[in-house]
């Protein structure tokens, strides 16, 4: 490679994209027969454009955990996602009418939830979720090679890249209790749609029985994330009247949010 | 949500904005794919796009879209998402093309083992990653993302004309030659 110019590049890779007439094709062909050194640097250049510029192994990891997560925004399709109201894209073919309508209905409910929700403060900028939000230890092992793994990456509590890492773990056969870390993870990157999506069916489930009171809290804590008022309250009510672990934060925050 | 908040909300790691964007262009840029893809085999019988391909072909542009973000390889994009990943999905169907049509060779390539190519990957990410922001978009675009067309790359990033990215190119290829020898002296030591 280092016995290539920038313009011996630049021509073949012409060549290779069959953009080079004729007569110049015909020239560079032989020179590449003719001049071992240079065939074998150019050989080595179309290597690398073959092969090196390909996502690694750690980039594939990640690729594809953004693939699973396209995969179920594909599977979701129909449904809006909540509390998301994107401006209409331009060429969006909604009548104009309805759109006043929408907006005013829109502007109407925000009012009427500022005026009778308990949780009228949950709108004010700092959220409480995150002052109430502290990490969860694991208690499983790590039993990883040398890359980095989603259980690496939560305890260092890096959880933007845990959460996903985790569900791709979890997704592969590993160890299920990385859902809750999982879960954790989103919680903890202000993701709550995909802790709550991830929680709620544990919550129901009845295999983690001895994990409900950090389910319990943490999802209460994405609620709280997702505005879901009246789930919150619920579930803050109910770890509170459990008098177990976090009901202590759960009254606070209960507190703090009337 | 609007074209230009999308990249920064995506660095943010909004997901919210990944799926707003993700269903906002499928069906166009399929729609788009399987009607004006198509490529000639040896028969001389077009194949087109089926919608499978399409899809197959959207998700990995997008997949690719959010990942070339979140590693500022790509910082702002001038022209519309709905364009680029039209443009990334037709130069991976090009590649699929010319894969399919490639005459076998005669006697099998020599192998190269996969450590050896998965050491080339880093080495090219590091070397990459060492570059200037505005090398890096040209190298993400040119050779991540695979768009050989120069005046392609001029539009997706503002530049004048081809011959501007072209040039450009040139010198940050050769900077980036630069950095991959000296990581690949590094990591042989």
């Amino acid at each position: 490679m280092k016995n290539l110019d920038e313009t011996d590049i630049q021509l073949l890779e012409d060549y290779w994209q069959g953009q080079l007439d004729a007569t110049a094709s015909a020239a560079l062909e032989q020179r590449l027969a003719e001049d071992p050194v240079f065939a074998a640097a150019a050989g080595e250049w179309k290597l690398l454009l073959e092969e090196g510029f390909g996502p690694a192994s750690g980039e594939r990891r990640e690729l594809e955990a953004i693939k699973i997560r396209l995969k179920s925004y594909a599977e979701t399709e129909g449904k809006p996602p909540k509390d998301t109201q994107p401006t209409p894209s331009t060429n969006e073919k909604a009548p104009a009418l309805r759109r006043i309508y929408l907006a005013v209905a829109a502007a109407a409910a925000v009012l009427l939830l500022f005026l009778f929700t308990p949780l009228k403060n949950i709108f004010q900028p700092d959220d409480p979720y995150a002052e109430y939000f502290a990490h969860l230890p694991r208690d499983n092992a790590n039993l990883s090679d040398d890359a980095e793994t989603g259980q690496e990456a939560y305890d260092r509590q890096d959880y933007k890249t845990a959460y996903p890492l985790l569900l791709e773990e979890v997704a592969a056969g590993g160890d299920s209790l990385n859902l809750i870390y999982a879960g954790v993870a989103a919680v903890g990157s202000g993701q709550g749609a995909e802790a709550i999506s991830i929680l709620e069916p544990l919550l129901q489930s009845d295999k983690w029985q001895f994990y409900q009171e950090e389910i319990r809290w943490y999802l209460a804590l994405a609620y709280v994330n997702r505005r879901e008022a009246d789930k919150a309250n619920d579930l803050l009510n109910a770890i509170v009247r459990s008098n177990a672990s976090y009901a202590e934060e759960a009254a606070s925050l209960l507190q703090q949010l009337e | 949500m609007t074209d230009r908040e999308i990249p920064e909300a995506i660095k943010r790691g909004d997901q919210r904005a990944e799926q707003y964007f993700y269903r906002e262009n499928k069906e166009p840029c399929i729609h788009y794919a399987c009607k004006r893809f198509f490529w000639k085999n040896k028969e001389g019988i077009s194949i087109r796009c089926s919608p499978e391909d399409a899809e197959e072909l959207y998700n990995d542009a997008c997949a690719l879209f959010i990942q070339n973000i979140l590693k500022d390889r790509i910082d702002q994009l001038e022209i519309k998402i709905s364009t680029y990943l039209i443009k990334t999905m037709q130069y991976f169907w090009y590649n699929k093309a010319r894969v399919a049509s490639k005459p076998r060779p005669e006697s099998p390539p020599e192998e190269i083992a996969e450590t050896a190519k998965e050491s080339m990957r880093i080495n090219v990410q590091r070397a990459i990653a060492q570059l200037d922001d505005k090398c890096r978009e040209m190298m993400t675009y040119r050779y991540i993302l695979g768009w050989e067309d120069y005046e392609d790359i001029a539009q997706a990033t503002g530049k004048n004309n081809g011959d501007v990215v072209r040039n450009l190119i040139s010198r940050c290829r050769k900077r980036f030659r630069e950095l991959y020898v000296a990581v690949t002296n590094l990591s042989d030591i």
